[in-house]
């Protein structure tokens, strides 16, 4: 197995020659071998089982001195599994000291900024999203040492520290020392076989039967909350950054927004809660509110106060969803998708949106639920989980308080860094996502994070129920 | 006569590539080949810093950069080399030291150190006391007390809010016992108009020359006008003004007020102005600096605020 695990490793090595070749034709000099391995999985693992944004297509090596003069860089692209373990050669005759420290970061490339390294252009990985893992290593002064490093899914987000005022260096090991240093961890030897794809929160994990009435399964798993590309443009939204890497249980959502039928037949079951103001058709701002005994049964109710949103969630058993729960039911559970049928530029027939340029849908208000399934040629708003209009029709108000992912509600609370089904609790307002009506193309994104507002005629929201795994 | 500063205003049209050329001429945090981890502290009391009652407030203060920082090979050793440095007269790390620590030239070790700095100087670890760090704004002509005063008549809204705002710099150089600085608005005024925009700066020069006694008085006017009442407008309409204006202008007012209240450095102003509007690009800003080289520390003093205060907004 040894001898297969080089053989398949040669052109990595032969890639390393300015910080030593570790090849088996070579004479033998004394150096060390460092086998690279990691437990999320790469692009070739890729399937329905597998949360799209726990793979990782990339692997950024730096070597340092002791006085943390960098002495060689390179970024590595993983699209399958046989291309690891990595391993390369470091050789002792070419380094000045005895020992060395070897960082290595896992992320992917699509997440990363785009950054400089001795004028040359090199991806930036996010420290926030990305696994940041610190060796240090001896140089063995003759023959071959071979140590073997996994890095896990379990520091994701987990920066390391180089040490300052001689603190020793910090590094995630896995998820039991999170904030180890950075001599443990190392294995004496060589891998067996890989370790890729074996995280356990990598996998797709389902709901258990017994779905509400008109609710679907969205099933848990491990995505990345936030988008590189999404800033806001004025002072009702909010930057879609940092990234937040988010461990969700399965849940069941509404299909649908919660319509003015829906409204009806709680009343008639009892319910007694608030209710949505009524529409006024000679008002300029309240003729498109959706709740008349006149309306269509299929119109989402709309010209809603938080407590009212609250309190018809709770009376269908449910509540309103995490804004996490949104964005990974949106954006097609980790595939990133712009629009909820990929990044196409929405159309008229798209969704229920508003103003385009070059002239308008024009839409006379809020439509009936399902009422853009999409045609040959036109995708509609319809996700992955065939959950309907989460693109458009109304902007659907969230679980959560208004805040920057910065802020310290979206901060881990544990020794983690990943946040587990996470709700950011404040007492200042709400949160609001996906595009409504009379919104422009411009607000038609799903990772724009915008506020909701209260009595709005574009504003609406739909249930989520706890799913039994 | 056009209202003071209203020529010399218009900070939009260089705005943008302000960043660019602030790191051309040498600001922090726009590369170095130097390798990693200089030799910074040299002299003085090496560890004074670390041990000062600056450093240690600061290392509170500045906790989420530091730890940033020592997510960066070479940051951490720029961190180990500035609490190393000496002290300077004011208690905060000594500047010459803190510069010759140098980090190594790739982004995200930049962006470490910019992030750094820009605590220590600008964001929570400027308030640590004895840092002794200017805070900023509201320093010299800017922070005036004015009682009210009837409204001008005619109306004039630029006339209104110098009279709120800069009441005690208009006096000093218009209540009429100043006659040689409102003979130097006037002047400056005559240069606004000038048909070529390659003579306006050779006749704002001769215009110092002409009146030197008020030049101090002038340029404190036109510094309060500028940063108080939006003067780059003709109505001193505050909604004129972006939020990168307003950074420019207001957030970094300390460093452009140091920047403008000299004759050399006004000038320089006017030159960056030009580069702008002709989109000069940074070859044109460092012309600026070489043209007035007695201007260049003061402009790099604003350029390091906008470099780390303005960048996002800009």
């Amino acid at each position: 197995m040894r001898r297969e695990v080089l053989n398949g490793k040669l052109h990595w090595l032969a890639a390393l020659t300015a910080i030593g070749i570790g090849c088996q034709e070579a004479p033998v000099r004394p150096q060390l071998v460092l086998y690279l391995d990691i437990d999320l999985p790469v692009g070739s693992q890729a399937s329905e089982q597998i949360s799209p944004d726990a793979i990782v297509d990339s692997l950024r090596v730096e070597i340092y001195a002791a006085d943390n003069t960098l002495i060689n860089a390179r970024v590595f692209s993983i699209a399958s599994e046989v291309s690891l373990p990595l391993a390369f050669g470091i050789r002792s005759d070419a380094v000045a000291e005895a020992e060395v420290r070897v960082r290595v970061r896992a992320f992917r490339a699509e997440l990363a900024k785009n950054g400089s390294l001795g004028g040359e252009p090199i991806f930036d990985p996010r420290v926030e999203v990305s696994i940041d893992r610190l060796v240090s290593l001896s140089l063995p002064a003759e023959g071959v040492a071979e140590r073997t490093v996994v890095l896990r899914g379990d520091c994701i987000g987990k920066p390391i520290r180089f040490g300052i005022g001689g603190q020793p260096d910090r590094t995630c090991i896995d998820g039991s020392e999170l904030d180890g240093l950075a001599k443990d961890g190392v294995v004496e030897g060589v891998p067996n076989e890989t370790v890729s794809g074996s995280w356990p929160h990598a996998a797709v994990r389902a709901c258990g039967p017994d779905a509400p009435p008109g609710a679907v399964c969205i099933p848990g798993g491990f995505f990345v909350l936030g988008d590189p590309l999404f800033i806001a443009r004025h002072e009702f939204e909010h930057d879609a950054l940092p990234l937040r890497p988010v461990l969700l249980s399965p849940f069941f959502m509404d299909v649908h927004e919660v319509t003015v039928g829906e409204l009806r037949v709680l009343l008639k079951e009892g319910y007694d809660g608030p209710l949505p103001a009524p529409k006024q058709p000679e008002s300029e701002s309240d003729r498109h509110c959706t709740w008349d005994p006149e309306s269509d049964a299929a119109l989402p109710l709309n010209c809603i106060r938080v407590e009212v949103a609250e309190a018809i969630c709770s009376a269908r058993g449910g509540s309103l969803p995490s804004e996490a729960q949104w964005d990974y039911a949106a954006r097609g559970r980790g595939l990133r998708h712009v629009f909820v049928w990929g990044s196409d530029t929405p159309a008229c027939c798209s969704a229920n949106i508003g103003y385009f340029p070059g002239g308008g849908c024009s839409p006379e208000g809020p439509e009936p639920f399902g009422s853009h399934l999409g045609s040959l040629g036109c995708s509609g708003d319809l996700s992955r989980d065939e959950v309907l209009d989460l693109n458009g029709s109304v902007s659907e108000l969230v679980a959560d308080a208004i805040a920057n992912f910065s802020d310290d509600c979206w901060a881990a609370q544990t020794e983690s860094a990943i946040l587990e089904n996470p709700i950011c609790s404040g007492a200042t307002g709400h949160m609001a996502r996906g595009a409504a009506w009379d919104f422009t193309v411009g607000d038609a994104p799903l990772p724009v994070r915008r506020q909701f507002l209260e009595l709005d005629t574009s504003y609406g929201f739909r249930c989520v129920y706890e799913a039994p795994e | 006569m056009v209202a003071i500063g209203q020529r010399w205003g218009t900070a939009s049209p260089w705005k943008l590539f302000f960043a660019v050329a602030a790191c051309t001429l040498g600001t922090m945090g726009c590369g170095d080949d130097s390798p990693t981890g200089g030799s910074g502290p040299t002299g003085g009391s090496p560890g004074a810093f670390a041990a000062s009652d600056c450093g240690t407030c600061m290392v509170a203060a500045c906790q989420p950069e530091i730890a940033a920082c020592q997510n960066d090979a070479a940051c951490a050793s720029y961190v180990n080399c500035l609490l190393d440095c000496p002290l300077s007269e004011q208690g905060n790390a000594d500047p010459a030291c803190d510069e010759a620590c140098v980090t190594s030239d790739s982004s995200e070790s930049q962006q470490a150190r910019a992030d750094l700095s820009g605590c220590r100087l600008y964001g929570e670890g400027a308030a640590c006391e004895p840092c002794d760090v200017p805070t900023t704004p509201k320093n010299g002509p800017v922070n005036q007390i004015c009682e009210p005063r009837p409204p001008p008549r005619p109306p004039n809204p630029c006339r209104e809010c110098f009279w709120e705002h800069c009441c005690d710099t208009w006096d000093a150089c218009f209540d009429g016992d100043n006659p040689d600085c409102s003979a130097l608005a006037t002047c400056m005024s005559v240069c606004s108009s000038a048909p070529d925009e390659d003579l306006l700066e050779p006749c704002v020069a001769d215009c110092f020359i002409e009146h030197p006694a008020s030049t101090e008085a002038f340029t404190a006017q036109t510094i309060c006008a500028l940063s108080e009442c939006t003067n780059e407008d003709p109505q001193c309409d505050e909604a004129s003004r972006d939020e990168c204006d307003t950074c420019l202008l207001e957030t970094c007012a300390d460093s452009l007020h140091g920047l403008m209240s000299t004759e050399e450095g006004f000038l320089v102003w006017m030159c960056l102005r030009d580069c702008g509007a002709t989109d000069g690009g940074p070859g044109c800003v460092e012309d600026c600096t070489i043209a007035h080289p007695d201007a260049k520390d003061d402009f790099l003093l604003w350029g390091e605020c906008i470099d780390y205060l303005c960048a996002a907004k800009c």
